[in-house]
């Protein structure tokens, strides 16, 4: 697995989405266009990481991740 | 008049980095009619390049948690990019078909209390758009037609492909989504690599940017062949960034200038309705705020005031 690819399936298991939104500028460009300033996904729903994590750990993915890592260490 | 109602799944890139999208397909379904119910707690679909090509299982999972929001509510999906709909379309389909499958995914779910029982269905924006408000609907609701404006389109790769699977227009010669964006009034300028990959989806542009975006000049240079046009529509947002930002990018790596106007359909659609744009935010597309630049307003045929 290439670094920049496991970097995106980090980034779904720690916050829920492969593009987060994670910085105050997305959420002041969304409050900009008319929209609340937080969407009513993972981004607002902490629960639903959660899930997703429970899911990686069932299915042996967060392993997948995790081994590339240790392997270029 | 139409009334159907859609769980709208926004997915990572509309609502985080293109939330002008957003904005505008909430003014277009609702001038049509059609409504958009919140999917509280969805997440990622999850990114089919990535996740559909290391793990098939936990790709498939992740997505049938995102149908079963849908299922328990007892309304379809509706999204308006091509690699959502890839996620959640094919899941659905496999799921739907694949008993195996189905069986080792529910296992899955059952970890976080939840079921996957086939109940729903997956459209795209445009398939919402084309099948329940209709393009005789649509053209009545145009009262801002993009008259004389060249358009060059994008439809993108998952939408219709892979043609066994989605079975929907002709993948080889479509004109289902240029008939819906030439509800807008404006005339459709062919290229010959229109239906190439903007660069950006299967993993490419995570793993390499400098490859997409040569996907992306190929596409530009194309269209530049064959006259240029004054915008570029696309029914995907991941599309969308790699062509809009992606100019921008081409430009510091490559060192080669273009300036287009890139739009969703919807954002199209929203401008032919008569919206301004500046009801969803036309001008806050990152080409933009990099360039700090704005849409050409004059190429496309709208007024603005001076601000």
């Amino acid at each position: 697995m290439l670094e920049p690819h496991q970097k995106t399936a980090l980034k779904v298991l720690e916050a829920g989405h492969a593009v987060p939104l994670d910085k105050e500028s997305w959420e002041n460009l969304r409050e900009k266009v008319g929209l609340e300033r937080v969407p009513p996904n993972a981004s607002r729903y902490a629960e639903a990481i959660e899930d997703i994590k429970k899911i990686a750990k069932k299915t042996g993915f967060d392993k997948l991740v995790e081994e590339k890592k240790q392997k270029e260490e | 008049m139409t009334n159907e109602s859609f769980y709208h799944f926004l997915g990572c890139i509309i609502p985080h980095r293109y939330p002008s999208i957003e904005s505008a397909v909430k003014l277009v379904f609702k001038d049509l009619g059609m409504e958009l119910l919140d999917m509280d707690g969805a997440t990622c679909c999850p990114a089919p390049g990535v996740f559909g090509s290391f793990d098939r299982i936990t790709w498939a999972t992740i997505a049938a948690r995102n149908l079963t929001i849908a299922e328990a509510g007892g309304h379809p999906i509706t999204t308006g990019c091509n690699g959502c709909f890839a996620s959640l379309w094919e899941a659905n389909h496999e799921l739907k078909h694949d008993d195996e499958l189905r069986d080792a995914v529910n296992e899955n779910l059952a970890v976080i209390d939840r079921e996957f029982k086939g109940t729903i269905e997956v459209w795209h924006y445009v398939d919402a758009l084309i099948q329940i408000a209709g393009l005789d609907r649509i053209r009545e609701k145009v009262i801002r037609p993009f008259t004389g404006v060249r358009m060059a389109l994008h439809p993108g790769c998952h939408w219709m492909r892979p043609k066994n699977l989605k079975k929907k227009d002709d993948s080889e010669r479509p004109h289902i989504f240029r008939e819906l964006c030439e509800t807008s009034g404006a005339t459709y300028v062919p290229y010959k690599d229109e239906l190439i990959c903007c660069g950006a989806g299967g993993a490419v542009r995570t793993a390499d940017v400098k490859i997409a975006l040569d996907f992306t000049r190929q596409k530009f240079e194309s269209l530049k062949a064959a006259g240029g046009a004054d915008m570029m529509i696309t029914p995907c947002p991941f599309c969308e960034l790699q062509l809009d930002m992606g100019q921008v990018e081409i430009q510091k790596y490559f060192e080669k200038e273009y300036t287009i106007d890139i739009l969703h359909v919807v954002e199209l659609l929203a401008l032919a309705f008569g919206h301004a744009p500046d009801e969803f935010g036309l001008a806050t597309h990152l080409q933009y705020m990099q360039r700090k630049s704005t849409p050409a307003w004059e190429k496309l045929g709208i007024k603005v005031e001076e601000s």
